[in-house]
């Protein structure tokens, strides 16, 4: 055999296999792959929405999938990764465990190849792609509507546990609102974590006792939210401040739904996240790329005219973002 | 003549020995002290009535799991399983209570859920009686079981609807006189483990096998028979700590209830033996103990201190306590 046709065998035997390995690649995500899905912390009722939708949509891809539950250790939660790598999953999916505590973890997953996909975890190099919500934007939701529904002024409370990088985002949405209203006085507190259901739930009731003419409560995260609106209503004060928060979980829905103080929520499609998760490691196995590692979803404004019934979830294509857009809004 | 007999009346005077006086009654004082400051900080706020029922309502929880713990270390036993404890009381009657609204009364749930943590107390007690495991060992152990059975059953997942109202009631309610429910409970739980310890043979007997063990056992106390009495108690304790948690909150969380509650429990505890009768657990000391961290914890929030300074101040607080009961400990050496 000559030249020319050793090259064009060559050519003929790479192409074969680039195109049987392309094959393989877009048909790697309907073969029974291994999945794992973690989080430092499951038991948050958000946090565990997601993981029962991404789990649920794995498992009905036929995807074998095995959990785990850090259970408020981010050492133990790495550790656990780093085995699920060793032990040859196919991908990952991080559930709102922060991505910049995971730095060595995904550096393992990018050695092996494997995707790293995570919700709520924030953006950091080495990242699949994340899926989210835009905190800051969200925070100033929040934040606009107190602003709004007290006038642009009185007193506000903020609780917050803002070692959480979404919190702290959260946060800034809030500052970036604040700001603007100078008749606003709003006090600050951080939450102690872990405890900080019950920590809520006295900062709130200590802070009622002394200020009887607070107008507003701005919590960080549903989970508390709840914990502040429990405190609001066992309070002793005459005008009850209504209580806003993040994150749209069933406790909150029922609240609102309920007329609690709780008034809104600024919910996100939570259940929809762990879906797009799932999805996005299909695309990651099957060899597609990511033009950007952090895509965000649309939230909704929770309140009573928008809240769901009971057992049922927002419809996040058509819900309403904007009080203007409310059922009763003129 | 008469100048001698004053003489006299000078030397009989009792001699006060401030060292004493500060190390057995120094964390009262500083109770009383902070009372003061945060008053004339805030008197608008702290010195009222509602603040105070709330700082009792806020120091409940930590106040009956405390109560418990005390017994536990006037035996010399440590349990680090009372965080799990109050996580398991707390979803077990949500959890009952839900799945069965119509079979499973309030009562009944309570009932099921203090017998299931008097059981795994004994348990405890049982391993550290007669395998010889020290407490310490055997609690985080247990500990650390019962938060995976609680997280295996619940799938990781809070209870936050259908919870009954009259379960709620138990943390939300105010039976006598406007007094909130878990007050009550507080004070209740207090007095039968104050009279329990301090008023009958059981308790003195408690007392001295955490004195000396083995003199205990010589003088005929069946020695190994009390951890799972003692453990027990704890247990119920922590149990009943969680649920009233789980009442006042709304929900049946399947993790980190007691999480918040260990330390300071602890610290409670360690608080209360420096004062009025160093160096020993006592119900008294203990409630002395809780409120003091409860009102550190209100005067900060009330004077809007930032949370970090309550951590500090608490810390210090518990090592100055441990600080006079020692110096008096040494003192008497």
């Amino acid at each position: 055999m000559n030249t020319k046709a050793w090259i064009a065998a060559a050519a003929a035997l790479l192409a074969t296999t680039a195109l049987t390995g392309a094959a393989f690649a877009q048909d790697k995500s309907k073969t029974p792959i291994k999945v794992a899905i973690f989080s430092v912390n499951a038991a948050s009722p958000t946090i565990h929405a997601m993981i029962e939708s991404a789990t649920a949509a794995a498992k009905a891809r036929g995807w074998t999938v095995e959990t785990y539950d850090g259970n408020g250790d981010q050492v133990a939660t790495n550790n656990q990764v780093n085995t699920f790598i060793h032990r040859g999953f196919d991908a990952l999916i991080n559930v709102a465990s922060a991505n910049t505590q995971m730095g060595g973890v995904i550096a393992n997953a990018n050695k092996a190849k494997i995707p790293f996909v995570s919700t709520f975890s924030g953006m950091v190099p080495g990242i699949t792609v994340d899926i989210g919500s835009n905190n800051v934007a969200d925070g100033v939701f929040a934040a606009s509507e107190i602003a709004a529904r007290i006038d642009g002024e009185g007193e506000v409370l903020k609780l917050n546990w803002t070692v959480l990088p979404a919190l702290a985002e959260r946060d800034a949405g809030f500052h970036a609102v604040m700001s603007e209203y100078k008749k606003i006085k709003v006090t600050e507190m951080e939450l102690k974590v872990p405890g900080q259901v019950d920590d809520t739930f006295n900062k709130v009731t200590d802070f009622l006792t002394g200020h009887k003419d607070v107008k507003a409560i701005w919590m960080g995260w549903d989970e508390v939210g709840v914990a502040a609106a429990r405190a609001v209503q066992q309070s002793h004060v005459e005008k009850k401040p209504f209580v806003v928060s993040m994150d749209g979980n069933d406790a909150a829905y029922d609240l609102i739904r309920d007329g609690s103080p709780l008034a809104l929520t600024v919910a996100y499609d939570v259940r929809g996240m762990g879906d797009a998760a799932v999805q996005s490691v299909a695309d990651a196995v099957d060899g597609k790329s990511f033009p950007e590692r952090q895509i965000y979803k649309k939230p909704c404004l929770i309140t009573k005219a928008t809240v769901p019934a009971k057992g049922q979830y927002p419809d996040f294509k058509t819900c309403a973002l904007y009080s203007a857009d409310m059922p009763n809004s003129q | 003549m008469t100048a001698d007999v004053g003489a006299r009346r000078v030397a009989a005077r009792p001699r006060i020995d401030l060292t004493v006086f500060l190390a057995r009654y120094g964390t009262l004082l500083s109770l009383v002290a902070l009372l003061i400051v945060f008053s004339i900080a805030r008197p608008d706020v702290f010195p009222t009535v509602d603040n105070l029922l709330n700082i009792m309502n806020q120091i409940s929880i930590l106040g009956t799991m405390a109560f418990g713990l005390t017994v536990c270390l006037v035996m010399g036993l440590f349990d680090l399983s009372i965080a799990a404890m109050a996580t398991l009381g707390g979803y077990i009657a949500t959890f009952l209570l839900v799945q069965y609204p119509d079979t499973i009364s309030v009562p009944v749930a309570v009932a099921i859920a203090l017998g299931v943590a008097a059981a795994i107390g004994v348990m405890n007690g049982l391993i550290v009686s007669y395998l010889g495991i020290s407490a310490f060992i055997a609690t985080l152990a247990t500990g650390s079981i019962i938060t995976g059975a609680v997280l295996g059953i619940s799938d990781s997942k809070t209870i936050i609807t259908g919870i009954p109202d009259a379960f709620m009631a138990i943390g939300q309610g105010a039976i006598i006189l406007g007094v909130a429910n878990p007050i009550l409970i507080m004070l209740g739980v207090g007095l039968v483990l104050w009279l329990m310890l301090e008023h009958t043979q059981l308790g003195r007997h408690l007392y001295a096998i955490g004195g000396n063990a083995e003199a205990s056992r010589l003088s005929g106390i069946a020695v190994k028979r009390y951890a799972p009495f003692a453990l027990a108690v704890c247990a119920v304790c922590a149990g009943l700590g969680g649920l009233m948690s789980a009442a006042v909150l709304g929900a049946g969380r399947p993790q980190g209830v007691g999480d918040g509650y260990l330390l300071n429990a602890f610290a409670a505890v360690f608080i209360g033996a420096s004062s009025l009768r160093p160096g020993k657990f006592h119900i008294l000391g203990t409630m002395i103990g809780v409120l003091l961290i409860g009102v550190i914890n209100n005067g900060l929030s009330v004077m809007g201190v930032p949370t970090y300074w309550q951590y500090i101040v608490q810390g210090l607080l518990l090592i100055a306590a441990l600080f006079s009961a020692g110096v008096l400990t040494m003192r008497r050496r």
